[in-house]
């Protein structure tokens, strides 16, 4: 396994998985079935999830490339392209979570949310699409408009819907010159990062201590209220550190404790379905104050509570790792 | 193959690595002493002259668990105290930050009185930090002490702290009052908290770009 290896594996998941979504998405939409509505909902939030360990390893996949017979000019372009793209997704997955949320308290999520998911898991479809695409061109001459296979360097050919696109997508040197140029901007957004983590810590770490046995004289459903809290502080945490990834990807990409991060975040993803997707949440939600849990809800609220130390623990040590992968390719 | 920028960054951290971070970007190890010195010189133009560093915080430097701090490679070494220092953060803010919510009406149907019981994780976590804190400052006692902005950092824990203690004791210590009296004596207090806690956060993570010396006789920027 290297990077390359990696970043092949994970760049058919948002591809397909928002296409998947989007079709579920479209009949729940034309055939008003909540259900269906639900289960896209689930998808595009685990599909914004699996995008980021996707766009994490282009950039290490980027670096196995380069070298004579690869285009800069078709990396570069891929890597515009899934900058923009990123953002779309993550959109849409929050849209989703909100959709849910809402679902929880009223029969069907609110109409602006339906119209926001609608639009821009559309969008993020037509992006994500563009994204794989480009991505395709850099080692696939074959794929390539107009190309004649085995041109090193070749002249980038849009067509009407590429150049529309492309003038939206950043360029990658300048997007990461622009997040690193201020040292204020840099402290806010670490700062912001933290403040994120104060704020999961506090509502999901609280939720967890409660369900397994402590503070039992706290009900659990209005405990469970202060989780959009954690859930904005976890939307600030993946905006801040994308940014900083993508402003300064060479400090991270090498770094064993970035991927032991990112991994413990997506088994926070299984953590979450554990919860919510199975009857756990509804036998934990009636708890009232001095109710003991049961010994699964118990199970999952310490594991889900591991991995949160776990994600801050890595994150740690992202910087004195930072090198550790390198030269493993 | 890598890339100039990657290179850039290894360069960066072999150097870095010294000081845990706090090297500013773009800080160049290979000056010239001649330059250097006129670095420094314009520096200590900029700072007014007479800012004289105390002799103690060398001595300090020099001693040998500062010393293990700063420069033992082990992963229970800096980072593991730094890691702590976070932990114990989330806690102390985490715990403060939800209670503080509460009063502030979020989440309203959770029993108040209860919620004193967060006050043991908050004066944990605040044990953890003055701990780990009081050795991060051995490990670089010149570094902290010359940058205003430490002062600025230990005046919003102080305030934060302060606030803190009050609501313990004004607003949770009284197992007579009604929630609703609760809410009232506790609200400003709640505001306060979290712009104090902020401050506290904002202040300390601006620390590595706002230092004067990375250690006694090393002016940092330039």
């Amino acid at each position: 396994m290297n990077y390359a290896h990696l970043h092949l594996l994970l760049n058919h998941v948002p591809v397909i998985g928002s296409i998947v979504g989007l079709g579920l998405f479209l009949i729940s939409f034309f055939g008003k079935n909540e259900d269906l509505r639900r289960a896209s909902y689930i998808i595009f939030a685990a599909i914004a999830l699996l995008t980021i360990p996707a766009f994490l390893s282009g950039f290490g996949a980027q670096q196995m490339i380069k070298g004579p017979g690869v285009s800069d000019a078709l990396i570069s372009r891929h890597e515009g392209s899934a900058l923009l793209s990123l953002w779309f997704m993550e959109l849409t997955g929050a849209l989703a979570l909100i959709g849910l949320w809402q679902s929880q308290t009223a029969a069907r999520p609110s109409r602006w949310n339906v119209s926001a998911v609608l639009l821009f898991s559309l969008m993020t479809v037509v992006l994500i699409g563009r994204t794989g695409n480009t991505g395709g061109d850099i080692r696939h001459p074959e794929v390539r408009p107009g190309q004649e296979a085995g041109v090193a360097d070749p002249t980038i050919t849009e067509g009407t819907i590429g150049a529309f696109l492309h003038t939206f997508e950043p360029d990658p040197e300048k997007f990461s010159e622009l997040v690193t140029a201020s040292k204020w901007w840099w402290t806010f957004m670490m700062a912001a990062h933290f403040l994120g983590l104060i704020l999961i810590v506090g509502t999901v770490g609280l939720l967890d201590i409660r369900i397994m046995g402590f503070l039992k004289q706290l009900p659990i459903a209005p405990l469970h209220r202060l989780l959009p809290w954690g859930l904005a502080g976890l939307g600030v945490n993946i905006v801040t550190g994308l940014l900083a990834f993508a402003g300064r990807p060479e400090n991270y990409i090498f770094s064993a404790a970035l991927w032991l991060k990112i991994l413990s975040l997506l088994l926070l993803g299984v953590n979450a379905a554990a919860f919510y997707l199975t009857d756990i949440f509804g036998q934990v939600e009636k708890l009232q104050a001095g109710e003991d849990a049961p010994f699964a809800a118990k199970l999952v609220a310490a594991s889900g509570l591991f991995l949160w130390f776990a994600v801050i623990t890595m994150g740690r040590y992202i910087q004195p790792l930072t090198d550790t992968l390198l030269g493993t390719n | 193959m890598l890339d100039a920028r990657v290179e850039a960054v290894i360069f960066d951290r072999f150097y870095s690595g010294l000081n845990h971070g706090v090297c500013a970007p773009g800080a160049n190890p290979q000056m010239s002493p001649g330059l250097l010195e006129a670095r420094d010189s314009g520096f200590n133009a900029r700072l007014g002259a007479k800012l004289v560093v105390p002799v103690i915080f060398n001595t300090i430097e020099q001693s040998g668990i500062s010393r293990w701090l700063r420069e033992s490679q082990s992963l229970f070494g800096f980072y593991f105290i730094l890691l702590f220092h976070t932990i114990g953060m989330s806690l102390v803010v985490g715990a403060n930050a939800v209670v503080d919510l509460r009063i502030l009406g979020v989440a309203s149907d959770i029993p108040l009185q209860p919620l004193k019981r967060l006050f043991a994780i908050m004066w944990t976590g605040l044990g953890i930090n003055v701990t780990t804190g009081l050795l991060l400052l051995t490990a670089y006692p010149t570094k902290a002490l010359t940058n205003p902005d430490f002062y600025v950092k230990l005046s919003f824990i102080g305030l934060a702290v302060f606030t803190m203690y009050r609501m313990n004791v004004r607003v949770f210590g009284d197992a007579s009052l009604s929630e609703a009296a609760m809410v009232a004596k506790g609200k400003i207090m709640a505001v306060w908290s979290l712009v104090f806690w902020i401050g506290a956060v904002g202040s300390g993570r601006l620390l590595s770009e706002t230092a004067r010396y990375f250690f006694y006789g090393h002016p940092a920027g330039g």
